[in-house]
């Protein structure tokens, strides 16, 4: 099973990012995360990930403005995929 | 299954809603008047009727609407929390509210204590706005370029609310001489300063954000702002030291600017990633056409010494820029906050594992629907054409002008409503369950 899920919501209009994003995140199996795209820094995601117990990184993206890396609090597997992605410790402590 | 939504900083939803749809009431009212006293109200510029319109428009649409969109906006993008925020924005609107008619009234009947009422009822709401909002923005950790440009345009509302109480205690009082050669200065920082300041402040979020396009050039978003409120100092020191040269260098950077906000948002339009048009994009490429146009028009009669019609530059300015503007973003704001709220109230329900008592929350673009919100911009349109005949033909085109202006604005205010009460009567299903 691949550990990436991709997801571009680079040009669509809100709300639809936030709720795609949310529903992206909901349906990750173990050992997933999701990469998230998008053309500009998403204002209202980071709160409602915390509150739904994701952890996240974001970082200027290769092919869009934005990208995010979205994965479950305690999913280790999906973490480390994440870590070898973008070449650091992660600091989940928010 | 869906993750949960929160409403992080955003207020509740009475606290934009009371000021955004007052603005359209102001605006019916305004037409109203229009249609009352007729093509000879405008036959000068200072006759009473044209400063209650005037005020009724730039006080009672705009900056109500402005201030509305502010407490909404300034939490959801730049994490700002106004504490208390209903009991805040009642006791900046209802005395807004009634200072705005108060004023109006008092041109109207002639009546020279509603200049006192008035002037200390807009006086108290505006301060407490300023002080509160500017120390909330000065607080902020955020460093978008809109933080320095909405505390620019606060300083510029607080010029011409200073301004503006002198003006009206020269109505008011016989104490005070009534200093008619500060009417231009009040009106440069109220439409150039507060109004063009802040919705340009806005615009480099909404526009890139609704609209899908690429973000402002960032010199523009950085120098824009800071160019436009130096020249109105500049030219608000030509009053204490008439410098021929600094008031001519002011006004051309004043009309750079103009032309530089309206091509770039143009572009920017005419660029998006998303090829499908929505309202709100009429309504800014309306509003950014009318910003080219005057610039124009103002530009070559100065430069070949031309007399313009007494008020078509007022009519591009503040319908054809600033209300087409604020209308457009209207239908973005209003859609967005209800299904937030009801998307949050469902979120409640879920949490208690109440599923089967959630509401539908429709996509944003069926709160209002694009049908009613696209005529409502025809008649808009119409109105602007016809009020721009009327400042040159006004006993051809002044009735239709107004009675065209008069079902836009109670339209816009029909299409708020009902949203309103979409928001209430689905509020009221959940509010069985929680």
């Amino acid at each position: 099973m691949p550990h990436e899920v991709l997801l571009d919501v680079s040009d669509l209009p809100p709300p639809e990012p936030l709720e795609q994003t949310l529903d992206a995140a909901e349906a990750l199996k173990p050992g997933q995360y999701l990469r998230m795209l998008h053309r500009r820094d998403p204002c209202m995601l980071f709160g409602n990930l915390d509150n739904n117990h994701f952890n996240y990184f974001q970082r200027p993206g290769l092919t869009s403005a934005v990208e995010v890396f979205i994965w479950r609090e305690n999913d280790t597997e999906a973490e480390t995929a994440v870590q070898l992605i973008i070449g650091e410790a992660i600091d989940t402590s928010r | 299954m869906r993750a949960d939504l929160s409403l992080q900083q955003a207020p509740p939803f009475s606290v934009p809603a009371r000021f955004l749809v007052s603005a359209p009431f102001f605006g019916l009212l305004a037409a109203l008047i229009l249609l009352w006293y007729g093509p000879e109200m405008i036959s000068h510029r200072w006759s009473p009727e044209v400063l209650a319109v005037t005020h009724f428009l730039t006080l009672g649409f705009l900056t109500m609407s402005m201030l509305g969109a502010m407490m909404q906006l300034m939490p959801v993008l730049m994490g700002m929390v106004f504490p208390r925020a209903v009991l805040f924005s009642g006791i900046i609107h209802t005395p807004l509210f009634a200072g705005i008619l108060c004023l109006g009234l008092a041109w109207l009947m002639q009546i020279d204590l509603l200049f006192i009422v008035a002037l200390v009822l807009l006086g108290f709401s505006f301060s407490l706005f300023i002080v509160l909002t500017a120390d909330r923005l000065l607080r902020s950790a955020n460093r978008h370029a809109t933080r320095s440009m909405m505390l620019l345009a606060l300083l510029a509302l607080f010029f011409t609310t200073c301004l503006g109480i002198y003006l009206a205690m020269g109505h008011g009082t016989e104490t005070v001489p009534l200093a008619r050669q500060l009417t231009d200065l009040h009106l440069s920082w109220g439409l150039l300063g507060w109004v063009l300041l802040l919705i340009s402040a806005v615009a480099y979020q909404v526009v890139p954000m609704f609209q899908i396009t690429d973000e402002y050039p960032v010199i523009v978003q950085r120098w824009l702002g800071w160019l436009i409120f130096i020249a109105l100092l500049s030219l608000s020191l030509t009053y204490l030291w008439p410098l021929e040269i600094v008031k001519t260098i002011s006004t051309i950077v004043l009309a750079s600017c103009l032309l530089t906000f309206a091509l770039s948002t143009l572009w920017l339009l005419h660029k998006r990633r998303r090829l499908l048009a929505d309202i709100t994009m009429r309504f800014w490429q309306l509003a950014m056409s009318c910003l080219l146009l005057l610039t124009s028009v103002w530009g070559i009669a100065t430069l070949i010494h031309a007399d313009l019609p007494a008020f078509l530059l007022g009519v591009l300015m503040i319908h054809g820029f600033a209300m087409s503007t604020i209308n457009g973003m209207m239908y973005k704001i209003i859609p967005f906050i209800i299904w937030l709220h009801l998307s949050v109230h469902n979120k409640n329900l879920r949490g208690r594992g109440e599923r089967s008592s959630q509401v539908n929350v429709p996509h944003m673009r069926k709160i209002i629907p694009e049908a009613a919100a696209l005529w409502q911009f025809r008649f808009h349109l119409l109105s602007l054409v016809l009020l721009l005949l009327a400042t040159i033909w006004p006993l051809w085109f002044f009735y239709p002008a107004a009675l065209l202006f008069a079902i836009a604005q109670a339209f816009l205010l029909f299409n708020l409503l009902k949203s309103v009460r979409f928001y209430n009567k689905k509020l009221a299903e959940l509010s069985t369950f929680i």
